[in-house]
């Protein structure tokens, strides 16, 4: 494979990670839980000047970029502090505007904040150095692993570090979506009103799920800006949100694996794909891009609503009960859940008593 | 009416008032609620009982008065805290989770350890056991009101009764102090209906305690041994239904409006 193959594709690899991550933070915020986050874009957003600023060192005054909050911390420490940022932004917006306001308003405050979150960045310049963005971020790890930033083996090593990422985001909200968490969320979802008369705390939890999107979302930020090295207001105007609901919900929305999907079909197969369209000026492509897009999320949303990977039916094995001896068990740890069959526990092949699901 | 109340009653709903922009939908409602048994909230459309139980739920803050449970006063919880001291309401319209089937319903009533976020992210190992232990309860109930069959069924695609039922069900799987009933028979067969009713006698039996909305007098008639009877947001009588039908306020509200 030519060098140029090779760039191309670990650049649409990390794209597919970053992409998966944002994806699964939309999925636990929109498909699990139902809070419609027209903001999205902005935690995606304030992750990757998080990482920038935390990457590029401390602003030199009279310098060509204005920022505040510069440090040189070593990877990973940037791309954690970007999801503890994102976790407070999302705190700091969601104590206000989640609280008293039904879905749709929500939404439409949401949708408010992206605008007025770029309008900010753009005309308050020593903030993050304003329309002309943050550029030059250095690469992480080159120096330690002693291999060039632009070579194809840092590339590839890139690709490794943005798997492992995708691994720990999955690992967290799979553990989310799976437990009895994951269904209080759904029943909330399904009925908010309801979820709060069965002795649910909705405003604690959507500000919990808010949070937790927060937090992913900005680490795919993270991640973006340490591919790209540059970051700027025009990089996250809010129809880029619009571009990660398309995926989620094409993909499958409240299904993890719908939205990996979503995320591999729509920002990178569709946008990437549209790359390769031989004819038409210069704008053409992109606008054909959101053009199909918006399409496509047509005909899901007419023929498909559920998505390529709809949500799975939580079934729960015949007899479930499990019973879990103390910690430090006397078999040295290795399995500390013991079945005991019930009578009825005449079908077997299930996995101890949780619901099978993702 | 007098207000002679007794340490015993569950509920004390004393003065209980609301208005919405100027319109007076509760003014001045006052009654109890003995324990282990269902007492019947009566009156004609629009004389505020649903008001009145969305206010007990706590889903509706009173514009003043006081609403006393087990002793203590409740009024200004929001409806989840209210949940969680053992009032449980079903709605008028039955409310599912639609895209939640049968059993996972009523797994939702239940609170579990997996339900926080530190439990989440525990794992299985942490949750598991207690789960298991509600979907054999959940079961359980679930062939008790002959929904087994229903199990992995979503909600939102069960019939009306149906999810009268399961609501039902839900409620119980929350191990209620206080079961607060939106009329429970609207919308259903008659048949269902007394299923229902047999359902609702042998939970008072057990000792539950049931405040019931219902339109159908004849219904209550059977249930309830004691009546509240509400007109133009006021609570105006309280007795049996024998001796309710020869006073003439109640008379006057039923006639009149």
């Amino acid at each position: 494979m030519s060098l140029a193959w090779q760039f191309y594709i670990t650049t649409v690899l990390i794209y597919v990670g970053i992409d998966i991550i944002a994806c699964w933070a939309l999925n636990l915020q929109f498909g699990v839980a139902g809070v419609l986050n027209f903001a999205f874009i902005v935690f995606q957003a304030a992750g990757a000047y998080t990482a920038a600023v935390l990457t590029l060192g401390p602003a030199t005054k009279g310098g060509y970029q204005q920022y505040v909050g510069g440090a040189s911390w070593p990877f990973p420490l940037p791309v954690l502090a970007a999801a503890v940022v994102g976790a407070l932004l999302a705190l700091l917006i969601g104590v206000f505007s989640l609280r008293r306001l039904r879905s749709d308003y929500q939404a439409i405050v949401m949708l408010v904040v992206s605008l007025a979150a770029t309008l900010l960045a753009t005309n308050k310049v020593g903030l993050v150095n304003g329309p002309n963005g943050l550029s030059n971020v250095p690469k992480p790890l080159s120096t330690v692993v002693g291999m060039s930033p632009y070579g194809i083996q840092y590339q590839w090593l890139f690709v490794g570090l943005t798997a492992a990422t995708c691994l720990i985001v999955y690992w967290f909200v799979h553990r989310v979506t799976s437990a009895p968490l994951g269904r209080t969320l759904r029943a909330m979802r399904d009925n908010e009103e309801l979820a709060a008369a069965m002795g649910k705390n909705v405003s604690w939890l959507r500000l919990l799920v808010f949070m937790l999107g927060g937090a992913i979302a900005a680490v795919s930020g993270a991640i973006l800006v340490i591919l790209i090295t540059a970051w700027s207001p025009s990089s996250w105007l809010f129809p880029e949100t619009f571009s990660y609901f398309a995926a989620v919900i094409i993909g499958g929305s409240g299904n993890n694996l719908g939205a990996l999907l979503g995320a591999i079909l729509v920002p990178v197969g569709f946008l990437e794909i549209a790359r390769f369209v031989p004819f038409g000026s210069a704008g053409f492509v992109g606008a054909v891009q959101w053009i199909a897009v918006g399409l496509l999320l047509l005909i899901f949303l007419w023929f498909w609503p559920r998505g390529v990977v709809p949500e799975r039916r939580r079934r729960f094995p015949a007899s479930a009960a499990t019973v879990t001896v103390a910690s430090g068990g006397i078999r040295g740890g290795l399995r500390r859940s013991v079945r005991i069959p019930a009578p009825r526990a005449a079908k077997a092949g299930h996995d101890g008593g949780g619901a099978v699901a993702d | 009416m007098s207000l002679a109340t007794d340490t015993n009653d569950l509920l004390v709903v004393s003065g209980l008032s609301r208005e919405f922009g100027g319109v007076h939908a509760v003014v001045d409602a006052s009654f109890v609620v003995p324990p282990a048994r269902i007492t019947g909230l009566i009156g004609p459309n629009g004389a505020g009982k649903s008001t009145v139980l969305s206010m007990i739920a706590g889903a509706i803050r009173p514009s003043s008065g006081s609403i006393t449970f087990a002793g203590s006063k409740v009024d200004q919880l929001p409806p989840y805290r209210l949940a969680r001291l053992g009032v449980i309401r079903t709605f008028q319209i039955a409310g599912v989770f639609d895209r939640l089937t049968a059993l996972e319903n009523l797994l939702v009533g239940q609170s579990m350890r997996g339900e926080s976020l530190r439990g989440a992210l525990l794992g299985k190992r942490y949750w598991n056991a207690e789960q298991a232990m509600a979907v054999d309860r959940g079961r359980d109930l679930l062939a008790r009101f002959d929904l087994t069959d229903k199990e992995n069924e979503y909600a939102g695609s069960l019939s009306g009764g149906q999810k009268r039922l399961l609501e039902i069900a839900r409620a119980l799987m929350a191990n209620p102090k206080l079961l607060l009933l939106d009329e429970p028979m609207a919308g259903v067969t008659p048949s269902l209906v007394h299923r229902i009713e047999e359902y609702l006698s042998a939970l008072a039996r057990d000792g539950l305690t049931m405040l019931l909305v219902e339109h159908s007098l004849p219904v209550v008639e059977r249930l309830c041994d004691r009546v509240v009877v509400m007109a133009q947001g006021s609570t105006i009588s309280t007795g049996t239904m024998a001796e309710l039908r020869s006073r003439r306020e109640v008379l006057d509200a039923y006639l009149i409006g």
